[in-house]
């Protein structure tokens, strides 16, 4: 960890921009894909809406 | 919402129409891309900064639709607590959007962690603007505990998330003047700062610009997509609700004319 972090603060900013532009395309989908499931999910256990 | 009896707590089930959505989450995707080339590989790279300045395309964003977010948050908990506007939409609204201001408050700490590692060699700081940015995380992410304590007054818990919300709001100003009332290792307001007059690199500033707008963009879909899904719960909730009294009473469930909350609550 300790040399990582030394080689990151010279020369490899690229790994930090790597880590948080992959972390944010993951909370991104993982947030997006959970709340798609959970309305399909909750439609789906809704009779259909001219029902309603 | 159509039908009775079982909407009187519901009332608008989406924020947007479904076409409007769908184009707003196509318009994101493209913009989200976007910035993605220009962000990773249009825009150059910083003299002193070096690459990590590129997390900048995605933290100067996130702490804006956190901003946002908590504004809309606010003006929703006013338009709940305010007798002539109170509906339950607001409340649901107001909610959706905390918790997006939450998800992107901690993308803003993370990254900005990410990127003051190489460029000011810590990871953190009792800076005025990380502790108030931090404080503002979890005073939202109190407020989002706070509405899911269950309660049989939907109007009541509707006036105690509002006020709940306008106290948080509170941080928001702070968070923003930190850097002028106190001494920071935070920079100042660059872009916009009259004094300092930034020459930012045309394709830098471009790029810091579609992130802007492609976040925002971003924020419009989610929302609808969190307030549909908020919506849908309510309904279930409601029925349920509905269901189980009819069971009781041995009513048939359309036939029920319980009062509309928002009214009883005036």
């Amino acid at each position: 960890m300790t040399l990582a972090v030394h080689l990151a603060d010279a020369d490899y900013g690229w790994v930090y921009v790597v880590v948080g532009w992959s972390l944010t395309g993951a909370v991104l989908a993982a947030y997006f894909g959970r709340m798609a499931l959970r309305i399909r999910r909750a439609e789906k256990s809704l009779p259909p809406e001219p029902e309603r | 919402m159509s039908g009775a009896g079982a909407t009187h707590t519901v009332g608008r089930d989406r924020l947007l129409d479904p076409r409007v959505s769908r184009a707003f989450g196509w318009a994101s995707l493209v913009s989200l891309v976007a910035l993605g080339l220009f962000g990773l590989w249009g825009a150059p790279e910083d003299a002193t900064q070096k690459e990590a300045q590129r997390l900048m395309y995605l933290h100067v964003p996130s702490a804006w639709l956190a901003y946002l977010a908590f504004g809309v948050t606010a003006l929703a908990s006013l338009l709940f607590l305010w007798p002539r506007t109170r509906s339950m939409v607001w409340d649901r609204l107001a909610g959706a959007s905390a918790e997006l201001g939450v998800l992107f408050t901690a993308l803003t700490l993370i990254l900005g962690s990410l990127w003051g590692r190489p460029v000011w060699g810590i990871w953190w700081a009792w800076d005025a603007r990380l502790v108030t940015t931090a404080v503002l995380f979890f005073l939202y992410l109190g407020y989002l505990a706070l509405r899911r304590i269950p309660t049989g007054d939907p109007v009541g818990a509707g006036k105690r998330n509002a006020i709940a919300a306008l106290i948080a709001f509170v941080d928001v100003p702070i968070v923003h003047f930190s850097v002028e009332w106190w001494r920071t290792l935070h920079q100042k307001a660059t872009v916009f700062n009259p004094q300092l007059s930034a020459h930012i690199h045309g394709v830098m500033a471009l790029t810091l610009w579609i992130g802007v707008i492609a976040f925002t963009i971003l924020y419009v879909y989610l929302l609808d997509r969190r307030y549909r899904l908020a919506a849908l719960e309510d309904e279930m909730e409601q029925r349920e609700v509905d269901l189980a009294i009819a069971a009781r009473v041995g009513t048939p469930r359309d036939g029920g004319t319980a009062p509309d909350p928002v009214e009883v609550g005036r």
